[in-house]
């Protein structure tokens, strides 16, 4: 007991063997780690730049301007890449405005009881069903149900119920960032709800909200399965250059398929180009990404509160 | 800021009356389906086989008519008859003859019968890895490759040394159930009677079973003869062991000595009229059937 | 005023944002039917079709008498409706000559702009009048129940998922399959021309070995890199770290499945001298990588969670940072943690494309890393194409589909109550 109590001050300050040993393998497990979380960014990178070294022969403007041709052999993704912006822009219409309500009637409306939880509860399953679910539900909904038929509107429709989750997702976060102090110096003022959420709420939060949508932007684009069977076309001519050359009611091409349809399908086709595709939609996405990682970032530096 | 109101309701005024004048264009129009001003789209649907052939036909037709532009999708012929039962093509492709029951269907849903074109011939090569010593089969070895419980699971039950294949083990690919290539080849291996066992790689597209093969030695495939690529080989194919054996080209398939090889059809509902007509009669003309020829298959004319 | 009396009432008076709130989904609705009509689908939905829009004439009416009634106005003026009314039936009912058509149509149109300038953006009358209060907040009501519908969307999503699928696939569910057969029997010839079998054993068996070797490997990793970032980053490194986690989650699974065709097919055929590249590994790589960057961010958030309190009452005892992330993070934020390995595998389950392109695809019991597979998802992706409708494989595609759902929604509320479990405690 004795030697315990009695340290003296140099002892507390020099390194017994024991501390040594701990800072040992504290630097150790720091290793260990940094490693596992290394390992993980490393195939990013590699993915992207083995992508990119192989497309770099046909990447232009030209390719992202240019049809298909020659059987899907040569030539761009045009048809494919304006295809993928009908898409994502339909479904955008569509779930941005259900998202970003169904997040303020959570958060804004919704009063904390099992209701509110069940609604809960379907949220998260809603962004934990496969995609390939959500197409069959596209089939059966929109496709036959609804007879839209296979058409641009149906994908979209597909999309927009798929990726909504992310929306909400985002939104109630970027809606729980504004200070409840806020919402009460509004509602005492005599404001009545929707004029709070319109007035303070809603330009308190439009980063956080544009953030999710842009997500949202990001997932519909790069989706495959769901808009196999409810509107994506194996092949289909459309006029270069021209921003309107698809009819929402009609099939488009859409670049998730086209890759797919390319690196199994057809045959010969240039080498170069499945990885030009594919670069294309990588870069098309993360641009997207980077873009709403961008806006948050520019919503910290300027944040009032 | 003042004016934001005044611009959404402008926005929002423009928007209901494009949206009213659809309408009425759409009511004053008349109900011809397809017709977008002006622009009338041919739909057509069907095998895999032959999607790149239609693929080629709708690309080089619409540098001819501007008019008309040829939305093509795959999926296989069971797609193209299923469209064409729920009346939502206007020309379905098919690489396997379409059954009576599935006619009949059509002319029930749709109240028009499936008018059927052969357009062209497609040869079925068995494929294995261009350094297999193997170069030639014979149907019933096929069957008991591919069969099930089937007896042929190695290479030297073919009596070859397939040095670069390890394991010795045969790896089957195929394709996935429901295309034509895949019902065409169990019918003119095994019958009716007989399943393929279970356990091969059932690729999703004619050109996956090509580049699978020509980056494995132990594989057999099969898949249409203009997917062939430099990595692979084709075998001659005996129809028994002691009929002569015939590769997969055209001269033999213009013979008709060639064993696996079918016609490819193409299936309008109810004679063909209009754009499609003029389509189909292209197709079938000496400039559609050069595009056949092109692409590794078997042309009609020369029959 | 009530939501109901603003849709079916003619009392009182509704605001020019209210008019237009109502009025343009039934514009959307209208443009909608009047492209899908033609479709023979079938007798009743044709009905119930009708009755939505009739339902929806009439909202547009009460609310234009509403409108009306703002402006002080008697809602007989609804009168001029009529006019436009009678001229499209005439246009659709009579085939009349150009000249005529052409007035017709004018009429139309200038009586359509009429009433929507009229009632769409003449203000009406301040303060009372005598059919009602002002009407200046009168939008909110339908602005509210919007928003309310909105709300409970994700709740008839769900549902209509369900029920749409579960429609498809009912007929045989109920009406000839064997399901002890369909669970399993590995026999999967939905083709077969004598003998056809729905056994998705060999499936189902393949979508778990796939998932679980894709945990395997995601796992280890994902909580690795969550404690590294949650435990030893300063705040700038760990900002750039989850950019790139985020970056990971982005790319799609289609790409994924594009890699695993050709690179990692390469790769494996060269690093284990393997005939085919196509492997349940090749499948579970992929899948390890997309599912990763939810664990980390999950596990993260749990990490995150566990008090600070904790972890200086465990230095303040003289334990290392690794005794203290050993004895007093993980077993604190193990439910946490749990929720995200769940969560991860519910997206391995799911994921389509990826298992499609880089498994082998082939129906077999999986008997190593290095065979090939079949998935749950990637036989519909492959499948649901070439099927008629409403056949017997047609169906049973779909109840693939609904198995997939209640496998993942199960996995899901697990995941839920636990992530609830500690919020609670």
């Amino acid at each position: 007991m004795n030697t315990e109590t009695d340290i003296s001050a140099q002892d507390m300050f020099t390194e017994t063997a024991i501390g040594k040993q701990n800072r040992h393998i504290e630097n150790v497990v720091k290793i260990f780690f940094l490693i596992m979380t290394c390992l993980m960014i490393l195939p990013l990178l590699l993915i992207i730049g083995y992508l990119f070294y192989k497309a770099l022969p046909v990447l232009s403007l030209d390719f992202l301007f240019t049809n298909p041709k020659d059987n899907m052999r040569t030539g761009g993704v045009w048809a494919p890449f304006l295809g993928t912006i009908y898409l994502v822009v339909v479904s955008l219409l569509v779930a941005a405005p259900i998202g970003v309500f169904a997040s303020v009637y959570l958060n804004e409306y919704a009063s904390d009881n099992w209701f509110t939880r069940i609604v809960n509860l379907a949220v998260v399953n809603l962004a934990g069903v496969p995609s390939i679910v959500h197409a069959l539900f596209g089939v059966g909904a929109f496709v036959l149900f609804a007879g839209l038929g296979e058409s641009i509107l149906a994908a979209s429709l597909t999309l927009a119920i798929m990726t909504l989750p992310v929306i909400i997702a985002s939104t109630t976060e970027a809606l729980k960032a504004v200070p409840m102090s806020f919402r009460e110096a509004c509602w005492n003022l005599g404001a009545t709800r929707w004029q709070t959420i319109r007035r303070i709420v809603l330009p308190n939060s439009i980063s956080g909200i544009l953030t999710g949508v842009i997500l949202q932007v990001s997932r519909a684009a790069g989706e495959t399965a769901p808009i196999m069977f409810t509107g994506a076309v194996f092949f289909k001519p459309i006029a270069e250059g021209d921003f309107f050359a698809y009819n929402i009611f009609d099939q488009c091409m859409a670049l998730s398929l086209h890759l797919y349809t390319i690196s199994t399908q057809v045959p010969d086709v240039t080498e170069g180009i499945p990885y030009g595709t594919a670069i294309v939609l990588v870069g098309s996405v993360l641009l997207v990404n980077a873009a709403s990682i961008i806006l948050r970032v520019y919503l910290r530096t300027r944040k009032r509160w | 800021m003042k004016y934001r109101g005044l611009i959404i309701y402008v926005v929002l005024t423009i928007l209901v009356f494009s949206i009213y004048g659809f309408v009425i264009r759409d009511g004053s129009s008349g109900k011809e389906t397809g017709e977008v001003s002006g622009h009338s789209i041919i739909k057509n649907k069907g095998s895999d086989t032959m999607v790149n052939l239609a693929q080629a036909w709708a690309e080089v037709y619409s540098g001819i008519s501007d008019t008309v532009s040829v939305e093509v999708s795959g999926g296989g012929s069971g797609t193209g008859v299923a469209a064409l039962i729920n009346g939502t093509v206007d020309i379905a492709n098919c690489s396997r003859q379409i059954k009576p029951k599935e006619k009949e269907e059509a002319t029930k849903n749709t109240g028009k019968e499936p008018i059927e074109f052969i357009v062209g011939y497609d040869a079925l090569a068995v494929y294995v890895h261009k350094e297999n010593p193997l170069n030639k089969i014979t149907i019933p070895e096929l069957a008991e490759i591919y069969g099930e419980e089937g007896t042929i699971t190695r290479w030297d039950h073919l009596g070859i040394a397939n040095s670069g294949c390890r394991s010795d083990k045969i790896i089957r690919i195929s394709r996935q159930s429901n295309s034509g290539t895949y019902f065409y080849f169990r019918e003119a291996l095994l019958g009716k009677e007989r399943d393929f066992e279970s356990g091969s790689l059932d690729l999703h597209g004619s050109k996956d079973v090509v580049e699978v093969i020509g980056r494995t030695h132990c594989a057999i495939g099969y898949s249409g003869m203009g997917y062939a690529t430099d990595h692979v080989k084709m075998l001659e194919v005996a129809t028994t062991d002691d009929q002569p054996y015939y590769a997969p080209n055209l001269e033999n398939v213009i013979a008709k000595t060639y064993p696996i090889a079918r016609p490819l059809y193409m299936y309008s509902l109810g004679e063909p009229t209009g754009e499609a007509k003029a389509y189909l009669d292209w197709i079938l003309s000496d400039e559609g059937q050069k595009i056949v020829e092109e692409l590794g298959f078997v042309p009609l004319t020369k029959n | 005023m009530k939501f109901i009396q603003i849709l079916f009432s003619f009392e009182g008076r509704i605001n020019r944002s209210g008019w237009w709130l109502l009025n343009l989904p039934i514009f959307v609705i209208f443009t909608v039917s009047s492209v899908t009509f033609d479709f023979p689908i079938n007798k009743l939905l044709e009905y119930i079709q009708l009755l939505i829009l009739l339902v929806l004439v009439l909202v547009h009416i009460t609310i234009s008498a509403k409108r009306w009634q703002d402006k002080n106005k008697s809602a007989l003026w609804l009168l001029f409706h009529i006019v436009p009314l009678i001229c499209s039936v005439s246009i659709l009912a009579v085939k009349l000559t150009s000249g005529w058509w052409e007035l017709f149509h004018l009429i139309t149109v200038i009586n359509g702009l009429w009433t929507c300038v009229e009632l769409g953006f003449i203000k009406g009358t301040e303060g009372s009048n005598q059919y009602g209060p002002d009407s200046e907040t009168s939008s909110e009501t339908v602005i509210d129940a919007y928003i309310s519908i909105c709300g409970i969307s994700s709740i008839i999503f769900v549902f209509g998922i369900f029920f749409f699928v579960f429609k498809e696939g009912a007929g045989f569910l109920f009406g000839g399959l064997d399901i002890w057969q369909f669970l399993t029997s590995e026999e999967w010839y939905p083709t077969s021309l004598e003998n056809k079998r729905y056994g998705t054993f060999a499936l189902i068996l393949g979508t778990f070995s796939v998932t679980a070797l894709a945990m395997l490997l995601a796992v280890p990793f994902g909580l690795g890199a969550a404690i590294y970032v949650s435990e030893f980053c300063s705040p700038k490194l760990r900002e750039t770290f989850k950019i790139v986690i985020e970056f990971l989650a982005a790319i799609p699974s289609v790409v994924w499945g594009f890699i695993g065709l050709t690179l990692m097919n390469q790769l494996i055929i060269q690093v284990f001298n393997a005939p085919i590249g196509l492997t349940m590994l090749n499948g579970g790589i992929m899948l390890a990588l997309m599912s990763v960057p939810i664990i980390v961010s999950i596990a993260e958030d749990a990490l995150k969670a566990v008090p600070d309190s904790y972890r200086e009452a465990a230095e303040a005892l003289g334990a290392t940072r690794w005794q203290v992330i050993y004895r007093v993070l993980l077993p604190a934020a193990k439910n946490g943690l749990l929720a995200a390995v769940l969560l991860g595998a519910a997206r391995s389950i799911g994921e389509t494309m990826a298992v499609l392109m880089a498994t082998g695809h082939s129906v077999n019991i999986p008997s190593g890393p290095l065979s090939w597979i079949r998935t749950l998802t990637a036989t519909i992706a492959a499948e649901l194409g070439e099927v008629a409708r409403g056949g017997e494989h047609y169906q049973v595609l779909f109840i693939i589909g609904i198995l997939l759902f209640s496998i993942t929604f199960v996995v899901n509320l697990i995941a839920d109550l636990v992530i609830k479990g500690i919020r609670q405690s």
